[in-house]
């Protein structure tokens, strides 16, 4: 045979081979794969992890760890100093959850407006320390680290209610201690231990191989061919295999019970316990915040944030039907049974004389559309509506805040008056004061009938408007009580009873005995010095 | 040439044993490679075993915090869950005891059983109606504003107090100038940095050093192969383990110098301070408004407030040291000194500020001024046992009107009316002993000592149950005629305002007796009773 024969032959014989060997391999991908080879490499779907295990890595959050309120991802005023005090200003503190931290453009323009409109000397200033998905205590815990790193404020703002409740029991259904704050701090402390990072490292080490190598194989020149498709895929399957099987031990390291990640185990044991602890945390959290707030020398405000969800709230449009109610969701269905705890231990706050306000039912007449979505925030209309709703129940405060001297640092001042130790003497009881918040009733030698007597006991407050409304008319309001277990003791023949005072500035109490029939065992009447 | 041609059997010796002097030779020389790289004769792969240990030397970035785990609301926590910082608040205890909480860093930590002891005799020596319960709070390097935000946790949990004490002064100088120096927030817990997860690029630097342990780990194991015996194949197994140390160790060495890069969830707040200089006047003033919280915070609560100024060595005029301390307790001179010189006198002048504003503060830095024992443990501030007891003497002296004071009042718990309701008083009385066990509801054991530590639910308790019809047992258990349920304290209770509570849920059969107790280590038993329920 020629030269250029031999090369024919030897070349078709070539081209025939392969062509044998690639139908083999087109036949042995759709044995192994069940699928003919499409040719052009291998799209994303042909890259996935074997099936069976979840891609945890995928989960880690990303958040900025913060020692006193676990996640300041969302604000980072958070993460900043506290700006120094400014003699021409007012500087309004926001707390709260997302509602809050949406509303604050909204409530700075209605400040700014109100401070305008009343031609208050000083400038509103807005610091908005929300912080989205945040709950109690977070809020507490802003404001004690705001006022002791030595920041200011002249009035603190806190707007919450929902998350208090919706994520405590989201934590609880996930086996996270629900008074921990929601659980991507979980998700974070998991994910952050040696081991779990070590192996989310390789995974994604061998993530980002995956990922380059199919780079290359959108371009390779042999990316037609079944043989070549066939080695490459058996090749990403053994990755995935790899990927899964490092999931597999992620999975198999975040089973147990971790007491950084789920924190203490509550005793509570059915959803109502939890309601009511829900509602006891979320008022002491506020009790906390207006006693940080008096440390500071600012006016608290407190607003139970309004929802969709209970009765008689709002008439709902169309479009809010549409997008905003969903009565089988938590929302929906439990919110409604947590409310009037809520609501009840916030009528306590304001007889504690902390300046609470429930605004759930402000929209009750209102036929906009103010929702936006089937939790609780509110459209741009919703908010703007709901900021002068706050402007207009702070008005008083703000207007002394605008107008008395700053009490800037009044942490820092040298000295605060001394309690008085004794108010009433020369009565059956003694009736002492115990630091600013107690009264103290002693009596030696007392008896049976000294104990069953109900006392009574009238406080006259400096300003008439911090009394409810319906004991304005009476000018004092009436916190009669009566000795039992909770509140009293007999020791050593000695009857001490305790009553709790409200945190408004008291003129005068009038305080006794009374016997049944209605006569006084004994009076007696106590004049505050101004 | 022409040579008759060796026989086959010959050749085959011939290159059999060129092949073995050679192997020899490479067997030497790999023995003489091995000697001079790694410095020690080759043993055969023991190697191997000794490499074992290397997975606690890296990843590095978490160990200095291995003492302590995250906490959400005050920064960090130490791991035990029956830590006061980590139990739940008491819900109603039929003891009612005067709450005491300790709060503080180590010096108040390490003062605990101490004043624990004191606070006791005190109690006994004036003979006070009432039991009281020492709640430790304080913990290894905590530091203001942490015990605020612990206390406060506390409270918003339901917990009570009589009277908060805290003790405190030291850390809050000293790890906020550390915590300066290595670039954060001087007013974030210690170390915080270290608590911090890992970024994107830094997780895949940990996934390097994983692969290169894994293969470390392969070849490490392949130390064991049959072909340990020969120094060559030793010498690769170990060059390769080797190689992969050194590259680990580098990817180390780049993750921890990453770290020092600023990220505001790892180094806090940017400071204004630019000089430590600056620092030290802010730090009194963070203590002093710490304390003013605290204060407020036990007001609302209904509760006392003392805060003290821990004793510290290196005050002037402090104490007169012993030889003993001057060799462990002081570096003159050093940056100890020299850094708490500058901003004690701010916190004394604080103090006497604290005291105008109604706090019942106290510098304790000179109690041990006139003292000529040895009472100081370490270079920082950490007093050895007589120095505690000193200590802890002195608080309660100061704190003896406080003490009678809420013996007397009536138990009051704060938030009006929410406080928890008492759960009802254990029912039966079953044993009497270290730990008194109560039957409640007919099928819950309720074990409970009232001043208890750490160190009293320590061991395994062991609870074995004879049915009335032995029928009720599992078959393997017949024999011994009871079930074993034996439980650990940790597991089923915790130590709640100082009392130690577990609770054991017991089987639904009729139950004839149970034998209960505590082992301690070593198989003796601490105590142990036994209880039969009548027909």
């Amino acid at each position: 045979m020629s030269f250029s024969k031999k090369v024919l032959f030897y070349g078709l014989l070539a081209a025939l081979t392969l062509l044998a060997v690639e139908g083999m391999a087109r036949l042995a991908y759709l044995a192994a794969f069940g699928e003919w080879y499409g040719g052009g490499g291998l799209g994303a779907a042909d890259l996935a992890a074997s099936p069976g295990v979840e891609p945890v890595e995928a989960a880690t959050p990303l958040m900025i760890l913060h020692p006193w309120y676990s996640d300041a991802s969302y604000n980072l005023n958070l993460v900043s100093s506290p700006p120094p005090p400014q003699a021409d200003t007012v500087t309004i503190g926001l707390l709260g959850g997302s509602v809050a931290d949406e509303n604050g453009e909204y409530l700075l323009r209605a400040l700014s407006r109100y401070f305008s409109a009343n031609n208050l000397p000083r400038r509103p200033v807005l610091l908005n320390l929300s912080n989205p998905g945040g709950k109690q205590p977070q809020q507490v815990n802003t404001a004690a680290q705001h006022i002791i790193m030595g920041g200011h404020f002249d009035i603190i703002i806190n707007l919450d209610g929902y998350n208090e409740t919706r994520h405590s029991n989201e934590n609880d259904q996930r086996g996270i201690f629900p008074y921990f704050p929601l659980w991507t701090w979980s998700a974070l402390v998991r994910n952050s231990t040696d081991v779990v990072e070590t192996l989310v490292g390789r995974i994604a080490l061998l993530r980002a191989e995956q990922d380059a190598r199919q780079q290359a194989t959108a371009t390779h020149p042999l990316r037609h061919t079944a043989v070549y498709g066939i080695i490459h895929r058996y090749r990403e399957q053994r990755t995935g295999r790899r990927i899964s099987q490092l999931n597999h031990d992620l999975a198999a390291t975040q089973s147990a019970y971790s007491l950084e990640e789920h924190g203490p185990r509550p005793a509570l044991r059915s959803e109502d316990d939890l309601r009511q602890e829900d509602a006891r945390v979320w008022y002491r959290s506020s009790l906390l915040l207006g006693e940080l707030a008096e440390l500071a020398g600012a006016e608290y405000y407190h607003f139970l944030q309004p929802n969709q969800y209970i009765p008689g709230a709002k008439p709902l449009t169309d479009k809010e039907l549409a997008c905003c109610w969903q009565p089988d969701s938590w929302a929906g269905r439990a919110y409604p049974a947590v409310h009037p705890q809520l609501a009840q231990l916030g009528a306590k706050l304001r007889q504690g004389s902390i300046h609470f306000f429930d605004l759930s039912l402000i929209f009750k007449d209102n036929r906009e559309t103010l929702y936006r979505d089937d939790c609780c925030h509110l459209t741009p209309r919703g908010r703007e509506l709901l900021a002068a709703a706050l402007v207009k129940r702070m008005g008083r405060g703000l207007r002394r805040a605008a107008t008395v001297a700053s009490p800037a640092l009044a942490l820092d001042a040298a000295a605060r008056p001394q309690s008085e130790p004794l108010l009433v003497i020369d009565a059956d009881f003694q009736v002492y004061r115990r630091g600013r918040h107690w009264l103290v009733y002693g009596k030696d030698a007392c008896t049976a009938e000294d104990r069953a007597a109900r006392f009574f006991l009238h406080i006259v407050p400096v300003n008439q408007s911090d009394l409810p409304s319906d004991r304005r008319e009476y000018g004092f309001d009436n916190r009669d009580f009566q000795f039992g277990s909770s509140n009293g003791g007999v020791i050593k023949g000695r009857c001490v009873v305790e009553h709790r005072l409200p945190a408004y500035a008291i003129a005068a109490i009038r305080t006794g005995q009374y016997v049944p029939g209605g006569d006084t065992l004994w009076s007696a009447e106590y004049r505050f010095e101004e | 040439m022409g040579g008759k041609a060796l026989p086959f059997i010959k050749k085959l010796l011939y290159y059999g044993l060129l092949a073995a002097l050679m192997a020899l030779a490479f067997e030497g020389m790999a023995r003489a490679a091995y000697w001079l790289a790694f410095e020690e004769g080759y043993d055969g792969g023991s190697w191997g075993e000794r490499a074992a240990g290397f997975t606690a030397e890296v990843p590095v970035w978490n160990t200095p915090a291995a003492r302590r785990i995250r906490h959400p609301f005050y920064g960090h926590t130490p791991v035990s869950p029956v830590h006061s910082l980590n139990a739940l608040p008491l819900r109603g205890s039929p003891y009612e005891p005067v709450v005491i909480g300790l709060v503080g860093g180590s010096v108040a930590y390490d003062l605990l059983p101490y004043f624990s002891r004191a606070v006791h005799r005190y109690f006994s020596d004036n003979g006070l109606s009432r039991r009281p319960a020492v709640l430790g709070l304080g913990y290894l390097s905590m530091k203001q504003p942490q015990p605020v935000m612990a206390t406060a946790n506390r409270l918003l949990l339901g917990g009570r107090f009589d009277i908060i004490v805290n003790l405190d002064g030291y850390n809050e100088i000293f790890f906020s100038s550390r915590n300066y120096r290595e670039g954060i927030f001087p007013f974030y817990p210690y170390q915080w940095s270290a608590l911090d997860g890992l970024t994107a690029e830094e997780t895949l630097l940990a996934g390097r050093i994983g692969v290169l342990r894994e293969e470390q780990e392969e070849l490490r194991r392949a130390a064991a192969h049959p072909l340990r015996h020969t120094a060559v194949f030793g010498l690769v197994n170990r060059y390769g383990w080797e190689i992969r140390e050194e590259q680990a160790l580098q990817l180390n060495r780049d993750l921890t110098a990453g770290r020092s890069d600023y990220i505001p969830g790892r180094h806090g707040p940017r400071s204004r301070l630019r000089t430590e200089g600056e620092l030290y006047p802010e730090v009194g003033r963070v203590w002093y408004r710490s304390s003013l919280a605290l204060a407020e915070l036990a007001e609302l609560a209904g509760a006392e407030y003392y805060h003290f100024l821990q004793p510290n060595q290196y005050v002037p005029g402090a104490k007169p040291l012993t030889a003993a301390e001057l060799a462990c307790c002081y570096t003159g001179g050093g940056s100890r000194e020299q850094i708490y010189r500058s901003v004690y006198p701010d916190m004394a002048r604080l103090g006497e500020r604290l005291r105008r504003r109604s706090v019942n503060y106290f510098d304790l830095t000179p109690i041990f001024k006139d003292n000529r024992e040895t009472l100081y443990g370490d270079d920082c501030c950490h007093l050895n046992e007589r120095g505690n007891e000193l200590l802890a003497a002195a608080l309660v002296e100061r704190l003896g009107p406080a003490l009678e004071q809420a013996a007397a009042r009536p138990v009051s718990g704060w938030g009006g009316g929410a406080r928890p309701t008492p759960e009802s008083v254990p029912e039966e009385l079953l044993v009497d002993d270290y730990f008194r066990v109560y039957l409640r509801g007919g099928n819950r054991l309720v074990y409970v000592r009232e001043v208890c530590t750490l160190a009293d639910i320590k061991g395994s308790f062991f609870l074995h149950i004879a049915p009335a019809d032995l029928a009720d047992l599992p078959a393997k258990r017949r024999g011994y005629g009871f079930e074993n349920w034996d439980f650990q304290f940790e597991r089923d209770g915790g130590i709640f305002n100082g009392e130690c509570r577990a609770e054991r849920q017991l089987p639904y059969y009729d139950i004839a007796a149970i034998r209960t107790g505590q082992y301690i280590y070593g198989g003796d038993t601490l105590w142990e009773g036994e209880y039969r329920f009548e027909e």
